[in-house]
């Protein structure tokens, strides 16, 4: 039992509480919410430190044993996964500063902002599938909010496409659990892996396939897969830089934490069935990602695209299977998750300078804020992948377990779509970042420009800090992400720590009227 | 039987949902997500066995509740979250939708979802003679020299 499982929900859902309570107040709100990014931020470090040995951390809700009441697991995973939105949402937040308008506030952007990282943390800290259907819904419902809070007409649009897609992942998401619930009489994600351990040693498995596939289908929705992408590219771009970043950095992440959770960890013994599906996708996503990111007339939506085949990426490193590979998925993700989101605010700022991100009438922002244009070509290089950054370091550990299973389909595919992105990278530079900005009567634009202000420049700091923690710590976070893979193919320690006293059998449920607080207890015998 | 039935009334649910959320028509997709909706919380309920049993209550001399005759309140506490959760969707969906209708003015979902770009041609400004001039500065006054 170790409260601390559930601090990363309880600051969000105060911040989001304080922040309800001073509606009128809109200096305490951005007070408040500054003070719990910080705060998720160092909790995240701390996470990030006691899960170091492997531990779990773990909160039984109000003492009801696993598997009866709701589980809050914390392993290197979510530790993982935890501190990247922490920092994320402490770089979006400042930078959102600058764009928030007192209308905006009005609306209740820092309520739905924490409302959103409380559930975004809930699904990485929760141990229960049903559970995590709830979180998904919590964060869902922020984002819908958020992303069309602005109220134009083009946010609308991308509102209704987003929300009925994201409805029709979570009813994917019901369906399975209703089928899993039926044939295993668990939702606890610890149970589940034995009791799914147990029946595929039995030979009794196939049943649980289709559910598998289920999951699948909700989870790559979320996460913006292959066949299931194409709600993003017009949906992230539409609303302001810092909520795109928070979108792009965290919420496709969650559905790929996820499929990492659930098709790497729960149903790891059926993983046969899955891969070579799950494969196929992830490899079509970097590719169609990359392709994308080059036929792009904007530099946001060339971003969006270049999500995906990220995406492609870390779900690749999943589809191989091994304990490299998914380790190597983990760091993929949580490094992307930092440089992504960084490059939407990057972009942001180029706009809010220049009052264009369009490629065509180019930028100039190479004349106009060179410091700027830097910062862009570091972050993009490393998504595209180039070394020394950690991009190139995800990548080629995919790339080593890819050669390790010998999928060439899978070397060549990450190796093609890594030149076309780096190639995507050398379109923007040129069109956006080189080109001098010429308005349609010939002038050039490229010295009138917008001051960037306080809180974008703070913003962008904060990313470029991030990135750079990132990149002195790459050789720990490897470690540490090669350790997480492993954990997930051996998930022992998780479920001894949810489960100390082993499934419970129907005989060890003693008579609840004998013990005066009610509760079920297991005999430790 | 009553699982048969069930299902049933499930794949009907399942199938007029699917069936109205490819119209094109934003009410009628709405519908849609409400029927699957639906399917999906009687797809909770018939996940443990369905039929008359007894509210999972443990006496006080037992140690076990007798699993064949008593039922299984888990789903029951899935299905009123799932119902809870989808009305606060729909709810803001229903808002959305008309938001998006006063904007757009129009209820066609192609027209909700997605935005054609207008297609705008540069205006083109035909020279006229008369702003002409000739190198020595004089206008060309083609009519006179013609005669």
């Amino acid at each position: 039992m170790n409260p601390l499982a559930a601090a990363p929900l309880i600051l969000p859902l105060l911040a989001t509480i304080l922040c309800l309570l001073a509606w009128r107040a809109p200096f305490i709100q951005r007070l408040v919410s500054v003070a719990s990014s910080v705060a998720l931020t160092v909790l995240g470090l701390f996470l990030m430190r006691s899960t170091a040995d492997g531990a779990v951390l773990v909160l039984q809700v109000s003492a009801w044993i696993a598997p009866f009441g709701i589980t809050l697991a914390i392993d290197q995973l979510s530790a993982f996964f935890a501190l990247a939105t922490g920092a994320v949402s402490l770089i979006a937040l400042t930078y959102s500063f600058a764009d928030v308008s007192p209308e905006l506030e009005r609306r209740g952007f820092y309520p739905l902002f924490n409302a959103l990282l409380f559930g975004v943390n809930g699904a990485f800290c929760t141990g229960d599938l049903f559970n995590m259907y709830v979180w998904f819904e919590v964060l869902l419902m922020s984002s819908f909010v958020l992303m069309t809070i602005e109220g134009s007409k083009k946010q609308l649009r991308a509102g209704i496409t987003y929300v009925l897609i994201n409805l029709l992942s979570s009813t994917c998401f019901l369906i399975a659990l209703g089928l899993l619930y039926a044939q295993l009489g668990t939702l606890n994600i610890a149970h589940l892996t034995l009791r799914v351990a147990e029946l595929s040693s039995a030979g009794q498995a196939a049943p649980l396939i289709p559910v598998g596939m289920l999951l699948c289908v909700a989870f790559s929705i979320k996460a913006a897969l292959f066949p299931f992408f194409f709600w993003l590219p017009g949906t992230y771009p539409t609303p302001m830089p810092a909520i795109t970043a928070l979108f792009a950095g965290l919420l496709t992440k969650v559905g790929v934490y996820a499929l990492l959770r659930v098709l790497g960890m729960v149903l790891a013994p059926l993983a046969d069935n899955f891969s070579s599906f799950l494969l196929w996708m992830a490899l079509l996503s970097m590719g169609t990602g990359a392709l994308g990111a080059l036929a792009s007339h904007s530099a946001r939506r060339a971003l969006a695209f270049s999500i995906i085949s990220g995406v492609g990426l870390s779900v690749a490193g999943l589809a191989l299977g091994s304990a490299e590979s998914l380790g190597a998925a983990v760091f993929y993700s949580f490094q992307s998750m930092v440089v992504t989101s960084g490059l939407f605010l990057i972009v942001g700022a180029i706009r809010a300078k220049t009052g264009s991100d369009d490629l065509q009438s180019g930028s100039g922002v190479f004349i106009s804020a060179p410091l700027l244009a830097a910062l862009f070509l570091i972050a993009a290089l490393s998504l595209a992948g180039v070394p020394p950054f950690p991009g190139f370091i995800g990548k080629l550990l995919v790339l080593q377990s890819a050669l390790e299973s010998a999928s060439t389909l899978t070397t060549v595919v990450v190796v093609v779509s890594g030149m076309l992105s780096l190639f995507a990278v050398a379109n923007l530079w040129s069109e956006l970042i080189w080109k001098p900005r010429v308005a349609v009567d010939g002038t050039n634009l490229s010295k009138t420009t917008q001051p960037l202000g306080k809180a974008r420049i703070i913003g962008l700091a904060l990313s470029a800090l991030a990135f750079l923690t990132l990149v002195i710590n790459s050789n720990d976070l490897v470690t540490r992400a090669l350790a997480t893979g492993a954990a997930l193919v051996e998930p022992k320690q998780y479920i001894s720590a949810v489960l100390p006293f082993g499934a419970p059998s129907a005989r060890q449920v003693r008579d609840a009227a004998n013990n005066p607080t009610g509760r079920i207890y297991i005999h430790k015998e | 039987m009553s699982s048969l039935f069930l299902s049933i009334v499930m794949g009907t649910l399942f199938g007029s949902g699917v069936y109205l959320l490819l119209r094109g028509n934003v009410a009628r997709v709405l519908l849609g997500i409400l029927l699957i909706s639906h399917a999906v919380n009687l797809a909770l309920f018939v996940a443990p066995e369905v039929g008359p049993r007894h509210a999972p209550i443990i006496s006080t001399q037992a140690s076990t509740l007798p699993e064949a005759t008593t039922a299984d309140p888990l789903p029951q506490a899935l299905i009123l979250t799932a119902i809870v959760i989808g009305f606060g969707v729909l709810a803001f969906l229903l808002v959305l939708v008309q938001q998006a209708y006063r904007a757009v003015g129009s209820d066609s979902m192609a027209a909700l979802t997605e935005e054609y770009p207008k297609v705008e041609y540069p205006k083109v400004e035909y020279l006229k003679v008369e702003d002409l001039t000739l190198r020595d500065g004089t206008s060309p006054n083609i009519v006179e020299r013609c005669k």
